[in-house]
C-alpha cells in the first residue's frame, strides 16, 4: 500500500473523530431561558428540551425552586422524519417568577431517557427589585412569550395570563393525585341539606399533560335536583402535587333538592382526545350521596316553599287612581337562597281589584358560594271601586336552614284613593257583535288605518289542533262506507228472502194442485173446475198471473220458462175442455175421466219442466 | 212512496252524524269573555304591554281564537314589535281568512318589514293548494268531509230509486260531487304537504343575520328585520334553514329568532 495513501486515510479518520467527539459528549437534554436579565415583576420560561429518536424519555424532574414561584407550565413534541429517520423532540416550558432579587441560580433538571440519567447545566439569572406591580402579557408578564419553532404557549394555555399559582393545603388536595397527566373529582359543599335548600356541585379537572383537543365534559343529570350551571364562574388556576405543576379548572353548579331521602349524583365525566402518538383518556368522578332533609312540619299558612334568608317589600306606581284605570304594584323579594324556584307568594288583594298574573324577574348572583339577589312580581291591578282601597299587607313565610325555623315576614298595607264613575266598569261588559272597541285616541293619532281590536262579542273557539290530525276526522270517513255496505248488506238479505219465499211457493203448488183436483173430484164438481186449478198452478209456479193471457202468450210463456211445445198444447187442451164444460157441459161429460187424469198428468210434467 | 221515505231517512241520519262528529272535533276551548274585556279595556287606556300578556295567557290556556290573535297583534303593532305583530296578524288571518279587519291590519303590519324572504310557491301544489285558500284548513276538511257524505247519499239513492229519471239525476249529482270531492281533497293534502315541507313562519327577533351555514362562526351576509315571513326548509340542532330566493345560496338563522305561524 501507498505510505502517503495511509497517512492521508489515519489523518482523515483522526480529524473525524475530533470532530465526532462533541457530538458523542453531547447531551439529549438541554434547558435555556428567555431572559436572563429581569426584575420580581417579570417571569422568564423555562424550556427544557430531549431529543430522543424514540420518543421514550420521561418527564423532567424540576429541582427544588426555592427562589422561583412556578406560574405554569405546557410540553409539545416536534417530529421529524429525514430519509426514513424518524426524531423526536420534546419541549418542556415552565414559567417562572422570581421571589427576590440577585443572582438567582436554577438548579440542573434531571430527564430519564431509557434508563440513563442526564442532568441539564445549571442556568443563573439576574433579577433587580421590581415595583410590585406583576406584568401582564408578553415576555415581562404572565404570558408566555412567543418563540419562532415553538409552540405558542398562549394559545395552548389561554387562561394563563394573570392566574395565580395557588399550593393548596395538602390536606385538600385529593389523595388520588399521584402525579398522573390528568385527573378529576367532584364534591358538594355540603351533603345533608333541607329539601329546597340550595348546595353547590364543584367539578375540578387537573391537567398536567398537554391536551391535542378540548376535552369533552358530561355533566351527571342531577336527578332529584333542580340544577343551574354557573358557566360564568369556571375558574382556572395552578397549583402543584407529587412534584408536578398542574393546571386546575374548577366548575360549580348550584342545587337545589326537590325530593327528600338519600339522592345519588351520578359520576361525572371527561373525555380527553388522544392525538397522533397516544390514545384519548376517559374519566370520571364518584358518585355523590346527598342526604336531604325534609322540612319541618310545622309551616306557616303562607309558607309556599321558599328555603333561605329573604325581605319582602311591595310598592305602587300609583296611589291615586280612577276606577278601571291601571295600578302596577312591584313585589320584590330579597335575600339569599331559591329565588329561581321558590313558588310565588299568597297573594290577598281584595273583591275591589281585579288582578292579572304576572312573571317574576330574576336578578340574582353567586356570591360565597349562595345564589343572592332579588325576585320582583310585578303585578297590574285594576280596582273596581272607588274610594280609600287598600292592598292588604302581603305575608310571605320562608324556612331558614340556618336556624332551622320557619319565618315570617310582611310588607306594609298601601292604600290607593280611587276616583270615579263605578258604573265605568259597565264598559268591561260585552259589546254588541260587530261593536268595535274604540281605539285610543293617542292610538289613532298615530296609527289612523290600524283597525281597532274587536270586542269579546266576537270571540269564538277553534279547535286546538288541525280536525286532520285527530282521530276522529278519519272515523267519520268510514260512516258513508258503513250505510253503504249496511244498505247492500240489507237489499241482499231482502232479495234472498223473497228468492226463498219464492221457491218454496213454487215447490209446494204441484201438490197443492192435486189436492184441489182430487178434493173437486170428490165435491162432486164438474171437470170445468179443472181449468181454474190448472190456472192457479201455473201462478204459483211462474209467480205471476195467469189469467187473462191469451192463448198465445200462455203458449210464449211456458215456452220461455222451458216448456216443450208438446206439453204446451196439452196445457192449452186441458184449459179449452175446461172451459167447455162451463158453457156445453154435456158434451165434456163424454171425456169426464180423460180431463181429470189429464189435468193431473199435465200438472206434474209442468213441475218437471218449470 | 216507500223509497222516498228510506232516502229521508238515510239523508237525516247522515247530516245528523256528519254535524255532532264535526261539532265534538271542532269544540276547543274558549276564551274567558271578562279577561278579554279587562284586557281590551287594558289597551284601549294604552297599557299594551300589559294586554298582551293577558292575551298571551289566554293562548297558553289553548284558547284558538281568531280575535284574540287579531287584538294580541295590535297590541304588539302598537309596542312597534312588529315581528309578533306580524307573527299574531298571520295567525288570526289562519283561522279567519274572510276576515278584513284581520286582512287590512296585517297588510299595515307587512309594509313596515320585508314581506316575504323567500319565492312564493309555483307548480301543480302550490296551484292545487290555492283552490281552498279562501277557507281555514278545518273549513277544507270539513268540505272534503261533507262532499264525501254527499257522494254515498246520492249512491244510496241511486240503489233505492226505482224511476229512471231518478236514477239517471242522482247518478249526475253523484259524478258531480265526486269531481268536487276530489278537487278539493287534492287541495286539502297539498296545503297540508305545503305545511309540513315549507312551515312558514315570522322573525320575531328586531334583526337575525343570515348564516351560510349552521354556527354562529360563519359570516353573515344578509340581516333580515323582525316581521319578514320566510319558510322553514330544514333544522341542525339549534338552527334552522330558510326557504332562499333563487340564487341566494343557503340561509341558516338561530332557530330562537323565528316563530311559526302555525
Amino acid at each position: 500500500m501507498n505510505k502517503k495513501f495511509l497517512f492521508t486515510t489515519i489523518l482523515t479518520l483522526l480529524l473525524l473523530s475530533v470532530m465526532a467527539l462533541p457530538a458523542l459528549g453531547q447531551s439529549p437534554v438541554t434547558a435555556e431561558v428567555d431572559r436572563n436579565f429581569l426584575s420580581t415583576d417579570d417571569a422568564l420560561v423555562l424550556m427544557v428540551t430531549i431529543d430522543t429518536g424514540t420518543g421514550d424519555a420521561a418527564r423532567p424532574t424540576l429541582p427544588t425552586m426555592n427562589d422561583f414561584q412556578i406560574l405554569g407550565s405546557s410540553s409539545g413534541t416536534q417530529i421529524t422524519v429525514v430519509n426514513g429517520d424518524m426524531t423526536v423532540q420534546e419541549t418542556y416550558s415552565y414559567s417562572l417568577r422570581p421571589l427576590r432579587e440577585g443572582a438567582l441560580v436554577i438548579d440542573p433538571v434531571t430527564v430519564q431517557i431509557n434508563g440513563q440519567t442526564y442532568t441539564t447545566d445549571p442556568i443563573t439569572v439576574e433579577v433587580t427589585q421590581g415595583t410590585g406591580q406583576p406584568q401582564q402579557g408578553g415576555s415581562s408578564g404572565g404570558a408566555f412569550p412567543t418563540l419562532p419553532g415553538f409552540p405558542n404557549l398562549n394559545q395552548m394555555l389561554p387562561n394563563m395570563p394573570g392566574s395565580q399559582t395557588q399550593q393548596l393545603d395538602p390536606s385538600e388536595m385529593p389523595t388520588e393525585l399521584e402525579g398522573q397527566d390528568y385527573f378529576i373529582e367532584a364534591e358538594v359543599d355540603h351533603d345533608n341539606p333541607y329539601q329546597g335548600e340550595e348546595l353547590v356541585y364543584t367539578f375540578r379537572f387537573y391537567q398536567a399533560g398537554s391536551l391535542f383537543d378540548q376535552p369533552d365534559y358530561t355533566a351527571p343529570s342531577f336527578t332529584g335536583f333542580w340544577s343551574k350551571e354557573l358557566s360564568d364562574q369556571q375558574m382556572n388556576y395552578s397549583t402543584e402535587a407529587a412534584g408536578r405543576p398542574y393546571r386546575v379548572t374548577e366548575l360549580q353548579t348550584i342545587l337545589v333538592p326537590t325530593v327528600t331521602g338519600e339522592v345519588t349524583i351520578d359520576p361525572a365525566q371527561l373525555s380527553i382526545p388522544g392525538d397522533f402518538f397516544s390514545s384519548g383518556v376517559d374519566l370520571q368522578t364518584q358518585p355523590i350521596t346527598v342526604s336531604v332533609q325534609p322540612l319541618p312540619q310545622n309551616a306557616p299558612d303562607s309558607f309556599r316553599g321558599a328555603v333561605g334568608q329573604f325581605e319582602i317589600s311591595a310598592a305602587t306606581d300609583l296611589t291615586q287612581a280612577e276606577v278601571n284605570d291601571t295600578v302596577t304594584m312591584d313585589v320584590t323579594i330579597t335575600g339569599t337562597g331559591n329565588l329561581e324556584t321558590m313558588p310565588d307568594p299568597v297573594w290577598t288583594e281584595g273583591p275591589e281589584w281585579r288582578s292579572f298574573d304576572s312573571k317574576a324577574t330574576v336578578n340574582a348572583q353567586f356570591v360565597d358560594g349562595k345564589l343572592q339577589g332579588s325576585r320582583t312580581y310585578e303585578r297590574v291591578l285594576l280596582p273596581t271601586e272607588n274610594g280609600d282601597l287598600v292592598l292588604p299587607a302581603i305575608e310571605f313565610s320562608y324556612f331558614n336552614p340556618v336556624t332551622g325555623q320557619y319565618e315570617t315576614k310582611s310588607t306594609e298595607p298601601i292604600t290607593v284613593q280611587v276616583t270615579g264613575d263605578v258604573g265605568a266598569g259597565a264598559s268591561l261588559a260585552p259589546l254588541d257583535p260587530g261593536t268595535a272597541v274604540p281605539q285610543n285616541a293617542a292610538t289613532a293619532a298615530v296609527n289612523p288605518v290600524l283597525r281597532p281590536i274587536k270586542s269579546s262579542a266576537e270571540l269564538s273557539s277553534s279547535a286546538a289542533s288541525a280536525l286532520t290530525g285527530q282521530t276522529g276526522y278519519w272515523l267519520l270517513w268510514v260512516v258513508p262506507l258503513l250505510l253503504l255496505v249496511g244498505h247492500f248488506s240489507w237489499k241482499s238479505y231482502q232479495q234472498r228472502r223473497l228468492d226463498t219465499a219464492d221457491l218454496r211457493r213454487s215447490k209446494s203448488a204441484a201438490g197443492k194442485a192435486k189436492k184441489a183436483l182430487k178434493e173437486a173430484q170428490n165435491a162432486g164438481l164438474g171437470q170445468e173446475a179443472a181449468g181454474p186449478i190448472l190456472t192457479a198452478y201455473m201462478e204459483e209456479k211462474m209467480n205471476r198471473p195467469v189469467v187473462g193471457l191469451s192463448h198465445t202468450q200462455l203458449v210464449n210463456l211456458l215456452s220461455a220458462n222451458g216448456v216443450d211445445d208438446d206439453l204446451s198444447r196439452r196445457v192449452q187442451n186441458c184449459l179449452m175442455l175446461s172451459e167447455m164444460g162451463r158453457y156445453a157441459p154435456a158434451e165434456l161429460t163424454l171425456k169426464q175421466g180423460d180431463l181429470w187424469s189429464e189435468t193431473a198428468a199435465v200438472i206434474d210434467a209442468l213441475d218437471t219442466n218449470l | 212512496m216507500k223509497n222516498g221515505l228510506i232516502i229521508a231517512i238515510i239523508g237525516l241520519l247522515m247530516l245528523g252524524i256528519l254535524a255532532g262528529g264535526i261539532w265534538l272535533l271542532s269544540s276547543g276551548e274558549t276564551a274567558d269573555a271578562a279577561t278579554i274585556d279587562a284586557a281590551n279595556q287594558l289597551y284601549v287606556s294604552g297599557h299594551y304591554s300589559e294586554a298582551a300578556r293577558i292575551y298571551e295567557q289566554e293562548i297558553a290556556r289553548g284558547v284558538q281564537d281568531s280575535t284574540v290573535y287579531f287584538n294580541l297583534g295590535n297590541a304588539y303593532f302598537e309596542q312597534g314589535d312588529m315581528g309578533r305583530a306580524v307573527l299574531n296578524l298571520q295567525r288570526a288571518a289562519e283561522l279567519a281568512p274572510r276576515d278584513p279587519d284581520i286582512q287590512a291590519n296585517l297588510e299595515l303590519a307587512q309594509q313596515q318589514t320585508t314581506e316575504l324572504f323567500a319565492e312564493e310557491p309555483t307548480g301543480p301544489v302550490a296551484i292545487l293548494a290555492g283552490l281552498t285558500s279562501w277557507m281555514t284548513l278545518n273549513e277544507a276538511a270539513i268540505l272534503v268531509l261533507a262532499l264525501w257524505f254527499l257522494l254515498g247519499f246520492f249512491i244510496l239513492a241511486y240503489r233505492e230509486i226505482q224511476g229512471p229519471r231518478g236514477r239517471r239525476l242522482a247518478q249526475t249529482l253523484a259524478l258531480v260531487v265526486l269531481i268536487l270531492m276530489l278537487l278539493a281533497g287534492v287541495s286539502l293534502a297539498s296545503r297540508s304537504f305545503l305545511l309540513q315541507t315549507q312551515p312558514p313562519g315570522v322573525v320575531v327577533t328586531p334583526s337575525v343575520a343570515i348564516s351560510d351555514s349552521p354556527g354562529a362562526s360563519s359570516p353573515s351576509s344578509y340581516h333580515l328585520t323582525g316581521g319578514t315571513e320566510v319558510k322553514v326548509i330544514d333544522q341542525v340542532g339549534d338552527w334552522i334553514r330558510l326557504d332562499t330566493p333563487q340564487g341566494a345560496g343557503e340561509s341558516w338563522v338561530p332557530a330562537t329568532a323565528v316563530e311559526p305561524i302555525t
